[in-house]
């Protein structure tokens, strides 16, 4: 092993991008053009957003007709009183997200049963409608019950029901992208460093300068080390950049210390190069290189906990997303911008043990390709 | 260049290897001296590049034993002893000229890389475009310059994998100049080629035919053992048989 020539891959790897101004430019610009859009897509809508809502009141009693006031009256929904069928003519043309009806028998059964049945219907066309509405219609009913308390004799007209919220990590002034900043810096470190490393060792060895340094007193285990070490400057500048830009630009908050951002996503980035280099192995030309991109980006995407919690997985998948680096990167990075935890989190400790495996095993795997492709 | 004594340069002895259903090299002997320049010779698929990348340390042979300059083919390529040239010039073409010759002269060790690379510059006749980058070369300059990376270090046996392919004529002339001049100084050659003028300007040469040597010796030998007035036709009567 010879720190030399090590050092000499590293350098030629750092002065080959250095002149490839695009792909630098690819490196550093397209990862922020991302969280800037991202941060741009979920940034909260002006103003509390009313949801238009329906109100059906068929019942014979007096209980309907009180309830469909007091939700007609909170601040959550955009409520008209309409009659059945215009209800549902509403609901097809797209006018209103949902109608709530109470039946006729309403106050009769809620007094036999003492349970209210409500009947919701949704237009349900669209996940997220369906979800914000069925949202602003139970806060509805929790305002109208609050509202209906105040004015009962028990209150003495005055009081009611007021939900007193904190929160233990993050907050109610945190943004969406609060919350996905943390796994969105990694991901996007892993994808764009992913793309490079593969594609570009895959160059290596089409162009034959692989046959050619193999053919010198470089040895492979070198030769991997030195497009670590090489790449390693690449990454580090790219994570400084984009987590300086999330925090100071965008503003973004975060409980921990950006340093221990960094020193996550420099890791997970180092393995990510191994996994480049292992890959390329696969490929006998760029456009097989890039066919590896859904293969290796899309499961971590699904898997790693960035959309779904790890947790919440199904029992047959949750394995899976333990043998993703990303899944660790993910965890450890919330644990540190949401939570505050440091590097003496027995969690983090874990997650970051868990990403210097991968990178190890990866960069033996690594090796072990290049010297089966020649012999 | 290195004295190597009498210690062969290259020597196959039934050397023998498989890829697969494919057998690409089937008991070869062959052996390389001192200052001397060995041409290559066969079809397409005859074992000639699979020997050569043998000799580099990149083929395990499966039978047989290769020795190179007295020991291992790996051996003798970590020792930086070994210069091999590829069929393409395989390059970084980003990088200056003279960026890619210290980026391998770095590798092979080279004492005074400076000198090394000078000196290599000096011998290809690229000295004015050091610090061109080699995407912007001719096709020419860029195998020049491949040659440039072969001759840093000054290996004691020079592998060249039909080093002169799609080189024009006065270039090709001016590549044996110097491989004549590098086995004045005690350096072997073992080179691959199509080229028949080029087999001429050969020491010896080895016709290989299905991974074994089927005729060996000079040119001029060669000729007679064919029966032929010219190279190519000796070759062709040599194969047949």
């Amino acid at each position: 092993m010879s720190a030399r020539r090590i050092a000499a891959v590293a350098r030629r790897i750092v002065e080959q991008f250095r002149r490839d101004r695009r792909t630098l430019g690819f490196l550093v610009v397209v990862p922020l053009l991302m969280l800037v859009l991202i941060g741009y897509l979920f940034q909260p809508q002006g103003g509390a957003s009313r949801e238009p809502v329906a109100l059906v009141n068929e019942d014979q009693g007096p209980l309907g007709g009180l309830l469909a006031e007091a939700l007609a009256g909170t601040p959550s929904l955009d409520a008209r009183r309409l009659s059945a069928g215009a209800a549902e003519a509403a609901l097809r043309e797209g006018a209103v997200h949902a109608t709530v009806t109470f039946p006729a028998t309403f106050t009769t059964d809620s007094l036999r049963t003492q349970r209210v049945p409500l009947a919701i219907r949704l237009e349900g066309s669209d996940l997220f409608v369906n979800a914000s509405t069925l949202g602003a219609i139970q806060r509805a009913s929790v305002e109208a019950v609050s509202s209906a308390l105040a004015r009962s004799p028990l209150a003495g007209g005055r009081g009611g029901l007021a939900l007193e919220i904190s929160y233990l990590h993050g907050g109610a002034d945190w943004g969406t992208l609060d919350y996905l900043a943390p796994v969105l810096i990694p991901y996007l470190a892993f994808f764009f460093v992913f793309l490079l490393t593969d594609v570009s060792f895959l160059r290596e060895r089409a162009s034959g300068t692989l046959e050619r340094l193999l053919a010198t007193p470089l040895h492979r285990a070198e030769l991997v080390l030195g497009y670590l070490a090489g790449f390693s400057v690449f990454a580090v500048v790219q994570s400084v950049i984009v987590v300086g830009f999330a925090l100071t630009v965008l503003g973004l908050k975060h409980a921990g210390s950006p340093w221990t951002i960094l020193v996550i996503n420099v890791i997970l980035v180092l393995g990510t190069v191994n996994l480049g280099l292992f890959l390329s192995a696969f490929a006998k030309n760029e456009f097989q290189a890039v066919q590896f991109i859904p293969v290796v980006v899309l499961p971590q995407l699904l898997l790693s906990g960035m959309l779904i919690p790890v947790d919440a997985l199904p029992d047959l998948l949750r394995p899976l997303a333990w043998l993703l680096p990303l899944t660790y990167a993910n965890e450890a990075s919330r644990a540190v911008m949401i939570k505050g935890a440091s590097f003496a989190d027995p969690l983090v400790l874990r997650d970051l043990g868990a990403l210097v495996l991968v990178a190890v095993v990866l960069a033996l795997a690594a090796t072990r390709t290049i010297r089966r492709e020649v012999a | 260049m290195r004295a190597v004594g009498a210690v062969l340069a290259v020597d196959a002895r039934g050397v023998g290897k498989r890829f697969g259903e494919v057998e690409a090299l089937r008991g070869l002997d062959l052996a390389v001296r001192p200052g001397e320049i060995y041409g290559l010779l066969g079809p397409n698929g005859s074992g000639k590049t699979t020997f050569i990348r043998a000799v580099a340390g990149l083929v395990r042979p499966d039978a047989g034993v290769l020795s190179v300059l007295g020991t291992t083919p790996r051996g003798a390529v970590d020792a930086g002893r070994v210069g091999y040239m590829t069929q393409s010039a395989a390059l970084y073409p980003e990088l200056s000229v003279e960026e890619n010759l210290a980026f391998f002269a770095a590798l092979a060790g080279a004492a005074d890389a400076r000198r090394a690379i000078d000196d290599a510059l000096a011998v290809v006749g690229l000295e004015a475009r050091r610090r061109s980058p080699v995407g912007t070369l001719s096709g020419g300059m860029r195998q020049r310059a491949s040659l440039a990376v072969t001759l840093l270090g000054r290996p004691a046996l020079l592998l060249l994998d039909e080093p002169t392919v799609g080189i024009d004529p006065a270039l090709r002339r001016e590549f044996w100049t110097h491989f004549r001049s590098l086995t004045a100084g005690g350096a072997a050659i073992l080179v691959s080629s199509h080229v028949m003028d080029e087999a001429e300007r050969c020491d010896r040469l080895g016709l290989i035919r299905d991974g074994r040597l089927i005729a060996e010796g000079s040119a001029e030998e060669l000729r007679r053992r064919g029966g032929a007035a010219d190279l190519e036709e000796a070759f062709l009567r040599l194969a047949a048989n």
